[in-house]
């Protein structure tokens, strides 16, 4: 039975009723009714693998597996998740550790780990319980975001469930691991998102990211070693200590092994989040008939892109390219978070552009010099071109604040505005220059108003 | 650097130079020290780092947290660093920086008054932008926010650096300012838009980058490159925290902080800062310029400075009763000297001679603000004179009534006798005054000009025993003999009349 029609739940959106041809994992029991509560996950098999290795397995045995298996973390960033356990201080260190998971899925288009909460919250608690195993971290703090109220709810209905049955707590079904995990709930904020910021609002403070180095690995949580994951990449866990490394490089390619969770949105026609093997191309995601279905009134593909907003647009003609970490990265876009947003030819990519802009022109923390004013910038930049008062110097302006935003800022999010600017005008030059042509005001950039002018000088003299 | 604390050193490269630097130090500090200019703006050595600004950013080739442009504030010296201070992407990445401060900046720098001392304006100037690339509307923020009695804040200029919130939640402990909302609405604030309070808020004013937090006691008065600044002690309390007064057409127009690692670090309070108006001859008090003596009318007239101070020893002399000689604790050492080599001529069994002790004000703070409200106590009694506190002039007062002679001298004791003991002291026989204004004791017989602590030169010790050079910052009138100098007068006179009166004896 597939969640569209689960009648337990009235959050159908937006998983789908339709057979992949291919092995799942993550979504196996979503589609299981009541799958979110305890009894019925534990009947599904949730918590087997847990309790199996808190019996047979070393820490350090769980840590090697995920290690092996090339799991590549699934928030963004796509760092070797095993690899990124083991910078972890060694176990004769007597300081305390954490993990931090990271459940505020606010980049826009992203909604998978939103599935695995609401649904299968019992795997989220068993990847977080191996990993902290696998750490040997005293506790664990999911953050989840502001806006996930009803997850946030079947969230701490199942941590509380799972306390009581001893899962959580001291001496985990006695084995003699203590672990307690708590949730915190943000206050909408994307910034909060980055691991460093997540940790201050873990802590009770503004969401500001602090600078790095220290790594949360050497300085994190209440100034602990700390690990930060993503949902997905937790979820991953139990199967790939049940099932093996090798059963997991089985799928997907081999830099980016395993299933994703692939987000569709926009103009397709069956807008969903599907479980897919990575290295599937970006065309059959769009217009497979198992997860996009084909562009929306069947016009034209314009751009999409490939992993949440800051991963740029890109153009009809890299549609064959593979669904993975490195293939995205040739491209100068990225996997992200496997988000597709897709825009067919009524859209006009500039609006499109500033629309994502101006999310991080709103979202910027403020911190950073690049950040804060470079995205207000860029925004009004855009909207000037969008009402048809572009500049002649416009494009050349933006490519050069986008080059002053990128890798001098304290957290990424400056990168985050820039790139999907820089990719607009790469593959999408003509629209803008089109925009500029067009425009009645556009002067040459010889014109431009001397600094002490507010404005152009028509203006000043006003 | 008091410590003895082993510095390992290693060896780094700087613009291609080999350098033996200090392991673990902070790279913006070394090459600060080694005369390379890094610009900066949020980067404050006396406060935690923040690296939100980014303008002191450097190039590392080398071994570093990350390979390019570093933050040179965020960065630690380690083994193997090749950094260079002055490259193409260093230069790109400082300008840019600039670019986007100066875009919604107002730059009303022709009626700003931090022009001529403001980072963003030096930097900008640095790296000659002279034209906007900026098509758009400047964002528009308050102007003139009142931050209580003594800040004026000015939205607009300012660029978030964030120094001042750092300084209250981490230097005086009590957050008072923070920065609202976020991304280009931020704003800088206090909560719920109360007034700022406490004794230190001047600092905020010294560590803002540009003009946004502005003195409101030096709103519009000068501009700062008009000011002739003198380095100076506070003798506001025994803390003696290093100072600059400065000075414009002799007023002082502002005092700020010196940075002394061993006293005040990079701090001082509001009180040493803005209660100079004393100073300024005759804002507060009537100053008395000339020597004047009671004439045969009954009122005070003017008289030389050296006839003056006959007539004092003449008057200590001959007075039959208790001698009462209190200097003032601000005091140098030097005067101290002077003052007790005069008064040992005098008859000692009936002379109470020594410095005021004033009492615990109860104002210290246990930052920087001690108890004691003067700045030389602990150097007076160390050299041997007697500390003479409320308690005991009361009780020499009260038994002397009518008969004993005061001499009260020096800078300070205006303000610090409490007014029970000045009441008392109008009671006594004759009172000889030495001072800086005559409001306290218009009934004095003999009335003499005392310098104020910013026209001497001397040392003060503070409170911890650290003996302290405070330097002129104002002249001071011709007509004012210097402390020390009437005090040998005195003792010169005294002996004088000493040696007249063994004379006549013997005859």
């Amino acid at each position: 039975m597939s969640p569209a029609k689960k009648a337990s739940n009235n959050y159908s959106w937006p998983t789908r009723d339709k057979q992949p041809g291919h092995e799942t994992y993550l979504f196996n029991r979503v589609a299981e009714k009541d799958s979110h509560l305890l009894d019925a996950a534990r009947k599904l098999g949730a918590y087997r693998v847990l309790e199996e290795s808190l019996e047979k397995r070393k820490p350090e045995e769980v840590t090697g597996l995920v290690k092996d298996s090339g799991l590549r973390g699934r928030g963004g960033a796509g760092f070797p998740c095993g690899f990124k356990w083991t910078f972890m201080p060694k176990p004769e260190d007597p300081r305390p550790r954490y993990l931090a998971v990271n459940a505020d899925e606010s980049e826009p288009g992203t909604c998978k780990d939103r599935v695995l909460i609401r649904e299968d919250p019992h795997l989220l608690i068993e990847g977080i319980l191996l990993a902290c195993y696998a750490m040997q971290c005293r506790g664990a703090y999911i953050f989840i975001r502001g806006e996930y109220k009803n997850e946030a709810m079947v969230l701490q209905k199942a941590l509380q469930d799972a306390y009581e049955a001893g899962l959580i707590g001291k001496d985990i079904l006695g084995s003699g691991f203590d672990c307690d995990v708590q949730l915190t709930r943000g206050a909408g904020a994307y910034i909060c998102g980055e691991e460093t910021a997540l940790m201050e609002a873990i802590e009770g403070k503004r969401g500001h990211p602090r600078p790095k180095p220290p790594f949360p690995a050497g300085f994190g949580l209440w100034g602990q070693p700390t690990t930060v994951n993503n949902i997905e990449t937790l979820c991953n866990v139990p199967f790939i200590v049940d099932k093996g490394p090798d059963w997991f490089k089985s799928m997907g390619t081999e830099k980016s092994a395993g299933n994703v969770l692939a987000g569709i949105s926009g103009h397709v026609k069956t807008p969903g989040v599907f479980e897919v093997p990575l290295g599937i191309t970006m065309r059959e995601l769009i217009y497979g008939e198992a997860y996009g279905g084909g562009i929306l009134d069947d016009k034209e593909l314009l751009a999409y892109l490939p992993g949440g907003s800051s991963s740029g647009f890109l153009p009809a003609d890299t549609l064959d390219t593979p669904l993975t970490h490195d293939d995205l990265k040739d491209q100068g876009s990225m996997l992200g978070t496997a988000s597709v947003i897709v825009l067919n030819e009524t859209a006009d990519i500039i609006q499109a552009t500033r629309i994502i802009t101006e999310f991080y022109m709103d979202e910027s923390c403020g911190q950073c010099s690049q950040c804060r004013e470079g995205t207000s910038w860029l925004s009004e930049i855009l909207l000037r071109l969008e009402q048809g008062r572009g500049r002649a110097d416009d494009i050349d302006t933006m490519l050069d604040l986008c080059v002053q935003m990128k890798g001098k800022t304290i957290c990424v999010l400056s990168d985050a505005a820039a790139w999907p600017i820089e990719l607009a005008i790469k593959h999408f030059r003509p629209a803008f220059e089109k925009a500029i042509a067009s425009s009645a005001t556009a002067v040459s950039s010889t014109a431009s108003p001397a600094v002490g002018s507010t404005e152009g000088s028509e203006e000043a003299v006003r | 650097m008091s410590e003895a604390k082993e510095i390992q050193m290693t060896k780094i490269l700087v613009d291609g130079v080999e350098r033996q630097a200090p392991l673990g130090a902070r790279l913006i500090d070394y090459l600060q020290e080694i005369g390379k200019v890094i610009p900066h703006f949020c980067y404050h050595p006396g406060l935690p780092v923040d690296a939100s600004c980014r303008q002191c950013q450097v190039e590392s080739q080398g071994k570093s947290s990350k390979p390019g442009l570093i933050a040179s504030c965020r960065e630690m010296i380690v083994e193997g660093m090749d950094i260079l201070t002055q490259s193409e992407p260093v230069d790109v990445a400082r300008a840019g920086v600039i670019e986007f401060l100066l875009k919604n900046h107002p730059l009303d720098c022709p009626i700003c008054d931090k022009a001529g001392e403001c980072s963003l304006q030096d930097n900008a100037y640095e790296t000659g932008q002279d034209q906007s690339r900026s098509h758009e509307e400047r964002h528009h923020f308050p102007k003139r926010k009142d931050l209580g009695e003594k800040i004026l804040l000015d939205n607009e200029r300012c660029i978030l650096c964030r120094r001042c919130v750092r300084f209250f939640d981490h230097v005086t402990g009590e957050s008072q300012l923070k920065v609202f909302d976020r991304g280009d609405r931020s704003i800088l604030g206090t909560f719920f838009d109360e007034p700022l309070h406490g004794n230190y808020q001047g600092n905020i004013v010294d560590l803002c980058p540009v003009g946004a937090l502005t003195l409101k006691q030096f709103r519009f008065k000068s501009r700062p490159w008009f000011l002739h600044p003198t380095n100076t002690i506070c003798g506001s309390c025994s803390k003696g925290c290093n100072t600059i007064v400065e000075v414009r057409d002799d007023k002082i127009l502002r005092i700020r902080p010196r940075y002394n690692e061993a006293v005040n670090g990079y701090w001082m309070c509001d009180e040493g800062r803005l209660d100079f108006d004393t100073f300024n001859r005759g804002i507060e008090e009537r100053r008395i310029e000339e020597a004047m003596v009671l004439g045969e009318d009954g009122n005070l007239q003017r008289s030389k400075t050296s006839d003056a101070v006959d007539a004092l020893a003449s008057a200590l002399r001959s007075a039959k009763g208790r001698h009462i000689l209190l200097l003032s604790p601000w005091a140098t050492l030097e005067e101290g000297e002077a003052f007790h080599r005069a008064v040992s001529s005098l008859d000692q069994n009936q002379m109470l001679a020594g410095f005021y002790q004033p009492r615990p004000s109860g104002k210290g703070d246990g930052l920087l603000r001690t108890d004691e409200d003067a700045p030389n106590c602990r150097g007076l009694r160390e050299m041997g004179l007697t500390a003479i506190d409320e308690a005991s002039l009361s009780k020499v007062l009260d038994e002397n009534l009518g008969s004993a002679s005061v001499f009260l001298t020096g800078f300070g004791l205006n303000r610090l006798l409490p007014d029970a003991i000045k009441l008392r002291i109008k009671g006594a026989g004759q009172v000889f005054f030495h001072g800086f204004g005559l409001t306290s004791f218009p009934f004095a017989r003999i009335a003499l000009p005392a310098l104020s602590p910013m026209e001497k030169t001397g040392y003060w010790v503070n409170e911890d025993g650290r003996k302290q050079y405070i330097r002129p910052a104002l002249r001071a009138p011709k007509t004012i003999m210097e402390d020390v100098e009437l005090y040998s007068l005195l003792h010169r006179s005294l002996s004088h009349q000493k040696d007249l009166a063994g004379e006549g004896a013997e005859r």
